[in-house]
């Protein structure tokens, strides 16, 4: 195997790159649909009402936007915290605290989704 | 070490030798810095649907205020320079267009300007309108 590939870095370096083009759709339509096309104020019922319209895309478009903008936010901090060259305790220390929260946030918004979606 | 105040040195480096390379470098690592922190404060308000429609609802109701639609062309315009930058590099990194990269800068800034313009007019005339011209 060529050492490039073994290398960690370059494996998140690609996974920044795919969902950002990714993100470019998701996040491009949700701000979309929430800023430009919804009407009137933003409450559970509405939202619920929204997603029972057509609940598989909407089930199918949130499971992939919520995980591929998370490791993308999560990531992009990371190079930033790596470029200021912490000690490797703090390197650690963060990198744990950064999967962490990612895992939650995934959760969470995952969660979120699922009571709007009523499963 | 460079001891020149701060101030000084992001004079020098932004307007006396104006980079557009390093200038869109910078602007992308402001912006998802700020989207980062945005995105934790989206996620734990979005995040309180876990906890039923009252909660979800009480929630909601606090950052639908005309102050924060008004803060929301902001958020717009910061996450659509990110977007379009991101884009920008994406199309430098896998279709060879490095040399045209300047270009693609000032071409996606202006068509952001735009875009920013319409929004602004868009979420200003709506708020203005349900406010009676007042926004707090």
């Amino acid at each position: 195997m060529p050492d490039i590939v073994r290398s960690k870095g370059v494996i998140y370096w690609f996974f920044q790159r795919v969902t950002a083009l990714l993100l470019v759709y998701f996040l491009g339509t949700h701000i979309v649909i929430l800023h430009f096309i919804k009407k009137g104020t933003i409450t559970f019922a509405s939202v619920a009402e929204k997603f029972a319209a057509n609940p598989g895309f909407y089930k199918l478009f949130y499971f992939i936007f919520i995980p591929s903008l998370v490791f993308h936010a999560l990531n992009g901090a990371w190079s930033v915290i790596v470029d200021f060259n912490p000690p490797e305790n703090v390197r650690k220390v963060t990198g744990a605290a950064l999967w962490l929260i990612g895992i939650s946030a995934t959760l969470l918004g995952l969660k979120a989704i699922s009571a709007m979606l009523g499963v | 070490m460079d001891k020149k105040n701060v101030f000084v040195k992001l004079y020098d480096d932004f307007i006396l030798n104006f980079n557009t390379g390093m200038t869109a470098w910078v602007l992308h690592r402001i912006t998802g810095v700020l989207l980062v922190v945005y995105f934790l404060m989206h996620a734990f308000v979005i995040g309180s649907a876990v906890r039923g429609h009252v909660s979800f609802d009480a929630a909601l109701a606090k950052v639908q205020t005309p102050f924060f639609h008004v803060l929301e062309i902001g958020l717009i315009g910061v996450i659509f320079f990110h977007l379009l930058n991101g884009l920008r590099l994406l199309i430098i990194d896998l279709s060879g267009l490095s040399k045209a990269h300047k270009a693609l800068f000032w071409v996606f800034t202006i068509a952001l300007v735009v875009f920013m313009g319409y929004t602004a007019n868009m979420i200003l005339t709506e708020v203005l309108s349900t406010t009676g011209g007042q926004i707090k």
